[in-house]
């Protein structure tokens, strides 16, 4: 048999479990679209002609039911905000040198799965910016979040458990030509962060900050051993992982780089997104107050089942100063009824302003 | 002026029963959202159960229709076969990843306790299991509704090179099965 009737043969006994089709779901909101407003003339004449040319078939069709019949129209709500408090936080005075990945539960997500953001910590109030000189990579600050006085911005956290540390790290470059990075951690690596989705986004924030600058795959070793079994579930990590590895157990909108606003007021946001359609939408909120002029929709390089870029540019000149409560939402806009999907919010508290 | 409306005019070839008796008036019929969900709802499924497994192909294709005919841009859609089956892949993309390998195994132990609600193809399952959603979507597409490239991938969203590049690494991870 060849390749082509194998496949066929397989795919013709995976239809044969096909179960019934579904009854359509009587509780689809109907979205109709309104009835163009025609002129009172318009309407008579209109209704004359139907009366009389299509009389017999719509006594005729009976069940087939008048196709705009019910219309209504759909309302669009952005839900109110939830700034936190803490939003208010008075900029800091420095940053840590490297970016790192924090994790977020993204608003009205389809899939629960959670959010990350890359961004650069700024020093905590009565922090010593000394400390910071210390820091020679991402893991660096990635790994000692618990340790150094480093603000994390409100509404994240960091999925990696306090005790896990990076005990010795190599570079190679494989036979592909890629740049592998090993990390021995220490034995508190193989127990995870606790739960199925934690142990993932643990890996996931781990992988995305270690491998944000020309390093393109991860080998995770415990005390220069194999790691077979790690977390919860068991998952093996005998083989190198990269960004793509466990990507499908994130929000399917990630902040890749961390959101910078320049010296002209410009903000940028780069990221990956897997929306449908690749259609993304941006919204720039003070406290619970949207900006109508700060939003607008970008297009994702991928969608629907691909994973695409996307990038994002508001000109905030002129609102110098005055952005402590601003927020940022990057979200997808909902197909039931337009609102926010996998929304995911970054507060300008923890975006880092670029001075000349 | 032609109204924004969600339907379409059906083929006659696809009208059901007794309304393909009446010719011509029938031929332009509108269709309404339950009449193309009607029309479609049975190969989505199928393209569904590829994608997802049995056990879940059913909700799959209810949360996509129901994703698709709340959606504000629906009714300017003019492939609307197409269209749907984007929406079917998106949603089972969305699905957890590992969602048919734990049906799987839940199965199997269903089946050592003689509780299995439906006949399953173990081998079958096994083998598509080891490929992504995309490659049973190329896979189920090229092989099954037997499409051109640039048809498969209009209904996938991405580019002929893409399903091209699915195809060869599902044949590759299909491996066993093809041997």
């Amino acid at each position: 048999m060849s390749d082509r009737n194998k496949i066929k043969d397989l795919l013709n006994r995976m239809v044969a479990m096909s179960p019934e089709a579904p009854v359509y779901p009587d509780d689809i909101p109907t979205v109709q679209p309104v009835r163009p407003r025609r002129s009172g003339a318009w309407v008579f004449a209109a209704a004359g002609l139907t009366v009389v040319a299509l009389a017999l078939p719509f006594v005729l069709w009976q069940g087939g039911g008048d196709p705009l019949a019910g219309e209504t129209t759909t309302t669009t709500s952005m839900p109110s905000s939830t700034t936190s408090s803490d939003t208010n936080q008075p900029a800091p005075t420095a940053w840590a040198p490297w970016p790192v990945f924090l994790v977020q539960s993204p608003t009205g997500s389809y899939t629960g799965n959670p959010a990350i953001v890359a961004f650069y910590l700024g020093l905590a109030p009565g922090g010593d910016p000394a400390v910071l000189d210390s820091i020679r990579a991402p893991e660096d600050v990635l790994f000692n979040l618990h340790d150094l006085p480093l603000s994390l911005p409100p509404g994240f956290a960091n999925a990696v458990p306090d005790g896990v540390k990076i005990l010795r790290k190599s570079f190679e470059t494989t036979g592909e030509g890629l740049t592998r990075v090993t990390l021995d951690m220490s034995p508190e690596f193989l127990a995870g962060a606790g739960g199925l989705l934690a142990d993932v986004t643990m890996l996931n924030q781990i992988i995305f900050t270690t491998l944000q600058f020309e390093v393109h795959e991860v080998l995770f070793t415990v005390e220069g051993s194999p790691v077979e079994a790690f977390g919860l579930e068991g998952i093996s990590l005998l083989d190198p992982v990269n960004t793509l590895s466990f990507i499908d157990e994130l929000n399917p909108i990630i902040i890749t780089e961390p959101v910078v606003i320049d010296s002209d007021g410009i903000l940028t946001v780069r990221g990956w997104a897997n929306v449908f359609e690749a259609a993304l939408s941006w919204q720039v909120y003070d406290g619970p107050v949207a900006l109508p002029a700060h939003s607008g929709h970008v297009t994702a390089s991928c969608g629907t089942g691909c994973w695409g870029t996307f990038e994002i540019t508001a000109d905030l000149s002129g609102r110098e100063g005055d952005w402590s409560s601003y927020e940022l939402w990057v979200y997808s806009d909902s197909a039931l009824d337009g609102s926010p999907t996998m929304v995911v919010r970054v507060p300008f508290s923890a975006i880092r302003v670029l001075t000349n | 002026m032609r109204p924004a409306t969600n339907h379409l005019i059906e083929p006659v070839t696809q009208s059901v029963g007794w309304l393909r008796l009446r010719g011509m008036i029938i031929a332009t019929r509108v269709m309404n959202n339950e009449d193309i969900y009607r029309l479609y709802a049975k190969e989505l499924t199928a393209y569904a159960t590829t994608l997802v497994g049995p056990f879940d192909a059913a909700d799959v294709v209810t949360d996509s229709c129901l994703r698709v005919f709340t959606s504000k841009g629906w009714p300017e859609v003019a492939n609307q076969r197409a269209y749907l089956y984007r929406a079917v892949l998106s949603v089972a993309n969305d699905h957890h990843r590992s969602t048919l390998a734990r049906r799987l195994r839940e199965a199997k132990v269903a089946e050592r306790e003689a509780v299995q609600p439906i006949e399953i193809d173990f081998e079958v399952l096994e083998a598509v299991n080891r490929l992504s959603i995309q490659q049973r979507s190329a896979v189920y597409l090229t092989y099954w509704e037997d499409l051109r490239p640039e048809e498969v991938a209009e209904r996938m969203g991405v580019s002929p090179g893409a399903v091209k590049k699915h195809l060869a690494r599902a044949r590759k991870r299909l491996g066993e099965w093809l041997s």
